[in-house]
């Protein structure tokens, strides 16, 4: 597949060196040299220096023959009219970057389809309901509803005093059916976990479970689940403004933003249960006099990563027992989790990841993907006849980096054990590592 | 430095003039239909009022040729010229009409006639006649007449037919006549917002006359009482008011129609256009129709414990017409409830004070000011407790702008001082307590009903001809709305 990404920042370049894993043609174009030479040392990318708004810079670039062309400058409108000429030069499929909500709408869908742009990707509103998952589940690291929230996939952190501590997975498997762990990432390392692995404290296990098991999940990872009705939130970033929109409306939310400019912006559009700050986030006195022990959550969501980190850690000394902290910065992710910072969101990350899973979608086959810590997760229809159909699970002898988390069958979620046999039609959750992919296929067609 | 543009007030005045000499021509028509000898008065006071006007603008082009004042451009319009021309304009209006009541010898007082003339043009209601019965209809009309023209502003009444003021002057004309405060914030659409207020005032007239003829009234009270109630003026053909008629079926129609009238005409316009359910969701409508049921609600349950007034449907329809006639500012009444005990006088003051809804006809400090203050109020205490929080009254999800907010504190604050001052002058020419704070709370709210012998059924007859000049004065600032017509006796107005 031809891929070319228009804007070489930090989306861009973490969408090239994932794409460029799996064998794809990938084209990066940027204006600005250094931002490219970066990524020909580690990746390889095919670049090219231009502007993504000249059609002769694009046709260089390969556009007229691009299966999928991605604008993803830090710049809403260049990213927009780049994906218009990409598209009227020939280029099957476009992905802009945007800025704004009201552009997703479903009403403004087919204009834009007709102007040449065919998918849209807002990482501030995908950050936002991730942010609101992770407050609205605050023992877990993470959240996703797969299936239209009929399966759950979550990652959550294993305390010392957790039940499940220093289990092997076959013996959890006696205990409880109620979930199933697909992943563990263990320190830098991430393993899809067999039979014979165990469960170890400080692990975040990746596990998938049914909405109605989801009650009796945070006392076996030794952490009881809270209502969060009081959350401070540092910074009032575009992030801050939908996160809030996701959240329940009785929520007691205070934003404290240093800006008054912003801050009066903010008092416009925000309802009646916010109230907004001036004043620094990192004012430890202003803090307290505002509550901060009695806060559930807190949410550092600055441009400032340094300033996220140290908030959220300030906020863990106070009592506050959920916090998430915006790292924009790739490389202190690591530390901020080695900090039991309770969620970190990365906009690059998951706009990267967003797009990613648009992209294999368009791809002809019948896998969907998401990426998460560095596995993927897929969903699978069983063909008929196909390998996996003919075998309990146990008896399969999986590769070692595959695992089959769920399935639905005519609409019903269930979890996979050894003793499942799947039957034709079947959709099936699959986590894998990558460079599995070739197995998934083997197997299910 | 530029001077002042009196030719620009003149021609105003004088088009305005002209326009109200057309309108009496309808009630001539109505004195042809009767055969009333006052038809030639009214005559004689449209050729007045007409050769008046014509002499003012007249006098603009004169001035014009003379060379006399600059050139009359039309950017060099201010604030000040505006509020001189409305006010004039107003005071012109209620002079002009005078002339009918006048001239047929109904009113044979000047001071008397240029009282009623203001009571009808301010909507306030107040009448020093008491042979209405005996009245000519043709005049009668005139009194219900002026009150519709008064109710929707005459500005805004011209506005919507004729291109009269451009772009920038027909913004500050419409600030200064129209009421409320979102109305400050609508300039570029002035006119298209002045046609669809008389749109909807046209139509619920229609409505009211047909709903009101279809009643024990005849099509000529129906008229009248459409004209009174819809503008929540409150002038009524009949002596005993509605009492007379004694049903309850025109009392509902009527009630409808001062409700109504003192509702956001541009949120009811949307309703009727467009199908549009956002005065279902404004603030200021709710807080309205809240007031008036709480009220009514107290009101009625007090009545029918006590037996005052009947059955438990009469206690709800007196409470009801009593409310929504004092909140619209109509002034209507269908009982004295002054008899019901200091209680209830209390707390129709009390409605009296804040009114109805802006972009309506009723007057008083309407309720969206008051959302404002309360919303303010309760801020001042919330900083006390977060100093860094940073808190703006929002009505509706937006945010009033502080400049709004110190623009309603003025307004309150003048409001309430002027009405006490007010009371204290009245005390002078010989009212009561009850009756000077009153009338003067009244008055300025347009309302026209006030305590003892001025309340409900009273009458002016009795007051000093000082006390009916100064009563005239506060139903003009109040029915313009303070600003207007105080900036003029403000110094720094007219600095340069």
């Amino acid at each position: 597949m031809k891929i070319v990404i228009a804007g070489a920042g930090a989306v861009g370049t973490h969408l090239a060196k994932l794409l460029g894993q799996e064998n794809h043609d990938i084209t990066l174009m940027d204006e600005e040299r250094e931002r490219l030479s970066s990524i020909t040392e580690t990746a390889e990318v095919f670049t090219v220096i231009g502007s993504c708004t000249s059609p002769v810079d694009l046709a260089e670039a390969g556009a007229s023959s691009a299966d999928l062309f991605i604008g993803v400058t830090p710049e809403e409108s260049r990213n927009m009219i780049s994906c218009m000429l990409a598209s009227s030069l020939g280029a099957k499929k476009t992905l802009a970057r945007i800025d704004n909500h009201e552009y997703l709408l479903p009403k403004n869908r087919t204009f834009f389809e007709k102007q040449g742009i065919d998918s849209m990707i807002y990482p501030e509103l995908i950050a936002a309901k991730e942010i609101a998952m992770a407050i609205n589940n605050p023992w877990t690291r993470f959240m996703w509803e797969l299936r239209g929230g009929k399966v759950y996939l979550a990652g959550a952190k294993v305390r010392e005093n957790a039940p499940i501590v220093n289990l092997y997975l076959k013996e959890l498997m006696q205990v409880t059916k109620q979930f199933h762990i697909v992943a563990i990432k263990r320190g830098a390392d991430t393993l899809i976990p067999t039979g014979k692995d165990q469960v170890l404290k400080n692990d975040i296990v990746y596990f998938t479970t049914l909405r109605e098991n989801m009650g009796v999940l945070p006392t076996l990872l030794g952490k009881s689940s809270f209502e969060a009705k009081r959350i401070i939130c540092m910074g009032g970033s575009r992030i801050t403004e939908r996160a809030i929109g996701e959240l329940p409306p009785h929520i007691q939310v205070k934003v404290i933003e240093r800006d008054r400019e912003r801050a009066e912006q903010l008092v416009e559009v925000l309802p009646s249960n916010v109230t907004v700050f001036v004043e620094d986030g990192r004012n430890t006195e202003f803090l307290l006099r505002e509550g901060i022990t009695e806060a559930d959550a807190f949410l550092a969501l600055t441009e400032n990563s340094e300033a996220n980190i140290l908030g959220c850690i300030m906020a863990k000394q106070h009592g506050v027992r959920k916090t998430v902290a915006e790292v924009e910065n790739i490389d202190y992710i690591a530390m901020a989790e080695r900090f039991d910072i309770g969620t970190v969101i990365n906009k690059k990350l998951i706009a990267a990841s967003k797009i990613y899973e648009l992209l294999l979608q368009a791809d002809a086959s019948n896998i969907k993907c998401l990426a998460f810590a560095d596995a993927n997760v897929g969903e699978v229809i069983a063909r008929p006849n196909s390998k996996v159909t003919k075998k309990l699970v146990r008896n399969l002898n999986l590769p070692p980096d595959i695992t089959f988390g769920a399935l639905i069958r005519n609409g019903e979620p269930m979890l996979v054990e050894g003793d499942t046999l799947i039957e034709p039609y079947d959709q099936v959750v699959v986590f894998f590592l990558n460079r599995a992919l070739k197995h998934i296929e083997h197997l299910f067609n | 430095m530029r001077k002042f543009n009196y030719r620009f007030v003149l021609n105003n005045v004088g088009i305005l003039l002209m326009i109200e000499a057309l309108f009496m021509l309808f009630s001539a028509l109505i004195g042809e239909y009767y055969r009333e000898e006052a038809r030639q008065a009214i005559y004689l006071s449209s050729g007045i009022t007409l050769l008046a006007g014509s002499m003012l603008t007249f006098a603009n082009r004169v001035l014009a040729f003379a060379g006399m004042e600059q050139d009359n451009r039309k950017r060099s319009i201010t604030k000040r010229e505006v509020f001189l021309s409305v006010t004039l304009a107003w005071v012109a209006l209620a002079l002009a009409g005078t002339l009918p009541y006048l001239l047929s010898g109904a009113i044979p007082s000047f001071t008397n006639a240029f009282f009623e003339s203001m009571c009808g043009f301010s909507t306030t209601g107040s009448s020093t006649i008491d042979n209405l019965e005996t009245f000519p209809r043709s005049l009668h009309f005139w009194r219900s007449f002026s009150q519709w023209i008064g109710g929707i502003g005459i500005i805004i009444f011209v506005m919507s037919f004729m291109p009269i003021y451009s772009g920038g002057a027909s913004g500050l004309f419409f600030d200064a006549e129209a009421t409320g405060i979102a109305m400050e914030q609508v300039k570029p659409r002035v006119r298209e917002i002045a046609r669809n207020m008389f749109l909807i005032y046209f139509g619920l007239t229609l409505v009211g006359f047909f709903l009101l003829w279809a009643g024990p009234m005849d099509a000529f009270d129906a008229a009248c009482h459409t004209l009174s109630s819809i503008s929540t003026g409150g002038f009524s053909t009949r002596q005993a008011g509605l009492a007379y008629y004694a049903s309850p079926y025109s009392e509902y129609v009527i009630i409808v129609l001062m409700f109504l009238g003192a509702t956001n005409f541009m949120l009811l316009f949307a309703l009727v256009t467009r199908g549009s359910l956002a005065i279902f969701k404004d603030e200021e409508f709710r807080w309205y129709a809240s007031i008036i049921l709480l009220a009514t609600v107290g009101i009625a349950v007090s009545l029918f414990v006590t037996h005052r007034v009947g059955d438990a449907e009469s206690s709800f329809r007196t409470a009801l017409f009593q409310v929504v006639s004092t909140v619209s500012s109509t002034g209507y009444t269908t009982v004295d409830y002054q008899a019901w005990g200091p209680i209830y006088s209390l707390l129709f003051l009390g409605l009296m004070l804040f009114c109805g809804c802006q972009g309506s006809t009723s007057g008083g400090i309407k309720v969206s000011r008051l959302l404002v203050l309360a919303k303010n109020t309760q801020l001042v205490f919330k900083r006390q407790v977060h100093p860094n929080a940073l808190y703006r009254v929002k009505i509706n999800g937006k945010v009033i702008p502080e400049n709004t907010t110190s623009r309603v504190m003025a307004f309150a604050f003048l409001y309430v001082t002027l009405a006490a001052v007010s009371a204290w002058i009245l005390s002078m020419t010989g009212m009561t307590l009850d009756e000077s704070i009153g009338v003067s709370f009244s008055s300025i709210s347009s309302l026209g009903t006030g305590l003892g012998s001025y309340g409900p059924g009273g009458s002016y007859a009795s007051a000093s001809a000082f006390a009916k000049y100064y009563v005239c004065f506060l139903m003009l600032v109040g029915r313009l709305e303070i600003f207007t017509v105080l900036s003029l006796f403000v110094p720094s107005f007219w600095k340069r």
